[in-house]
């Protein structure tokens, strides 16, 4: 009897501190943010979605985001012929998307990386690649 | 592994062995039936059968078979004299016929007749060839014993085995089919002792990393050398006590739970870049450590709890995440994607020890514990060792 009744509260309370939510991983302060890049969604003949989360955003003052993208692999803002979607402004979102419905040609392949500027630092994602399949306006 | 615990091992069994003697509230039985109540030291069960060690009224004695007609503990347990020559023997069931133990030999009692079962291996035989087999002439002296008022005795032997269970049992019928009263002193259950509980308790865990091995140095730089975490944990405790071994040295099986997280953070110049990381670590684990209990009285009703063994971890959850940043001399950061750090093992093996003090209250006896695992089979990396240190203080709760 004390057997179950005790095996039967350890199963319980494990079951409890499994169910807590999981620990989420949080970058270590530094002196600039930390961007991600996400992968591309919603590709299609129309465009295809960019997406960015910041994973670590800081007190920096953000002075522009956005998205940066060429057939070539690693893009910069400095890169001959690269795309820019560019936004001059102090987000405090930890996310951001655009939807690209413009420039993309379909079958080509695409590599995109999210960016942010501060007043001392421009930051880059990392790298995401796609296939176009094409968009509204070329 | 193992050899990390065959010293504290044998430390705990010389220790169980050496003690100084503690006494439990008992009685002698004089040859002229006289009880005098007191104290009786606790010792192994050899020691049992050779003599007695006897306090009342601030003297100590010890007694011998020939001085008493036997003595008993308050938990229940009688040793007798007269039965056989110069030792005392555990009485299982006194009564119209009674049942005793010596070792691996018993004894049955019917009025001023004792006789002895023992059983062996004899040499046989069989379609011309050797063999052995048991010597069965201690089922013939069971049957005649109880032949005067059970049905059909020899047919109950094919079945009978000697063990004390079964023959308590026929023991109990006899006397019962006499309409004779009897006591039993409750030997089947003294054969083993299991007692459950639980715990509840902080852990903090350390990982260490080291023995890089040098064509992996320049990929280690990103991680700390040491991990340290502090976490609650939940357990279930087992503890099992053969008495008939010894009641102090026992086996002590636990499951505890607990998570952990832990995180670093590592920046380093290399060329004409400055590289930032973070590393992460998360874990869930089910430790499951099987451990020698030493329990020590301190006291009527205070121990000191000693453990050593091995230790088992299950990881239900084990994720490793290790985030690269490179600042160039323009200012000009690169993040990386996230990565796993390195490969943790879903079993983990190691040893583990612990000391603790309890003190009775009723039927449960409360205690704090203080444990130390150490676990060195952490990682499935070629390139480093890494081990984690584990110091677990818990409040525990035992139902006797």
């Amino acid at each position: 009897m004390k057997t179950t009744f005790s095996f039967t509260l350890f199963i319980l309370l494990i079951v409890a501190a499994s169910g807590c939510d999981d620990e989420v991983f949080e970058a270590t302060p530094r002196d600039f943010p930390r961007l991600l890049t996400r992968a591309v969604t919603e590709i299609s003949e129309k465009g295809a979605r960019f997406n960015a989360e910041f994973r670590y955003r800081g007190e920096s003052q953000i002075i522009s985001y956005g998205f940066v993208w060429n057939e070539t692999p690693f893009p910069t803002l400095r890169t001959p012929s690269t795309d820019i979607y560019a936004v001059d402004e102090n987000i405090q979102a930890e996310d951001f998307s655009v939807f690209i419905s413009a420039g993309l040609n379909p079958g080509s392949t695409y590599y995109v990386r999210a960016f942010t500027q501060t007043q001392e630092y421009t930051v880059y994602g990392s790298n995401q690649q796609f296939v176009s399949k094409g968009s509204e306006n070329q | 592994m193992f050899k990390h615990c065959i010293p504290i091992l044998l430390s705990l069994v010389i220790l169980a062995n050496c003690y100084a003697l503690d006494f439990r509230n008992g009685y002698i039985v004089q040859n002229q039936n006289d009880t005098i109540r007191g104290q009786i030291a606790y010792q192994a069960y050899g020691k049992y059968l050779e003599s007695c060690i006897f306090k009342s009224n601030g003297m100590e004695r010890q007694y011998f078979p020939a001085d008493i007609d036997g003595y008993g503990f308050d938990d229940g347990r009688y040793f007798a004299s007269g039965i056989s020559k110069d030792k005392f023997v555990e009485a299982h069931i006194i009564g119209e016929l009674s049942l005793y133990q010596s070792d691996t030999t018993f004894f049955l009692k019917k009025g001023a007749e004792i006789r002895e079962l023992k059983t062996q291996l004899v040499a046989r035989e069989i379609d011309g060839r050797e063999g052995v087999m048991e010597d069965t002439k201690w089922k013939g002296i069971v049957s005649y014993m109880i032949s005067d008022c059970i049905q059909n005795p020899m047919g109950r032997m094919s079945s009978l085995k000697m063990q004390i269970k079964t023959l308590s049992k026929l023991t109990i019928e006899y006397s019962e089919c006499r309409g004779a009263s009897y006591v039993d002193y409750g030997g089947t259950e003294r054969r083993m002792k299991i007692d459950v509980g639980l715990t509840f308790g902080y852990t903090k865990s350390s990982i260490g990393i080291n023995n890089v091995n040098q064509l992996y140095k320049e990929s280690f730089l990103g991680f700390a050398e040491n991990y340290v975490s502090q976490d609650p944990s939940v357990g279930l405790m087992m503890q099992v006590f053969f008495p008939k071994f010894s009641e102090r040295l026992g086996l002590q099986i636990e499951t505890l739970y607990s998570r952990a997280s832990y995180q670093q953070f590592v920046s380093y110049g290399l060329v004409n870049d400055l590289y930032f990381h973070d590393t992460f670590l998360s874990i869930g684990t089910v430790s499951i450590p099987v451990t020698m209990l030493f329990d020590l009285p301190l006291g009527p009703k205070n121990s000191l709890l000693l453990n050593a063994g091995i230790n088992n971890d299950i990881l239900t959850k084990k994720e490793s995440l290790l985030t690269t940043e490179s600042v160039d001399e323009q200012n000009r950061v690169k993040v990386s994607e996230d990565t796993e750090m390195f490969e943790i093992r879903g079993y983990q093996g190691g040893v583990y020890s612990g000391i603790g003090i309890s003190h009775s209250i009723g039927s449960v006896d409360v205690g704090i514990s203080l444990r130390y695992a150490y676990i060195f089979q952490f990682d499935n990396d070629s390139g480093f060792t890494a081990a984690n240190n584990k110091l677990n203080l818990s409040i525990f709760f035992i139902y006797r």
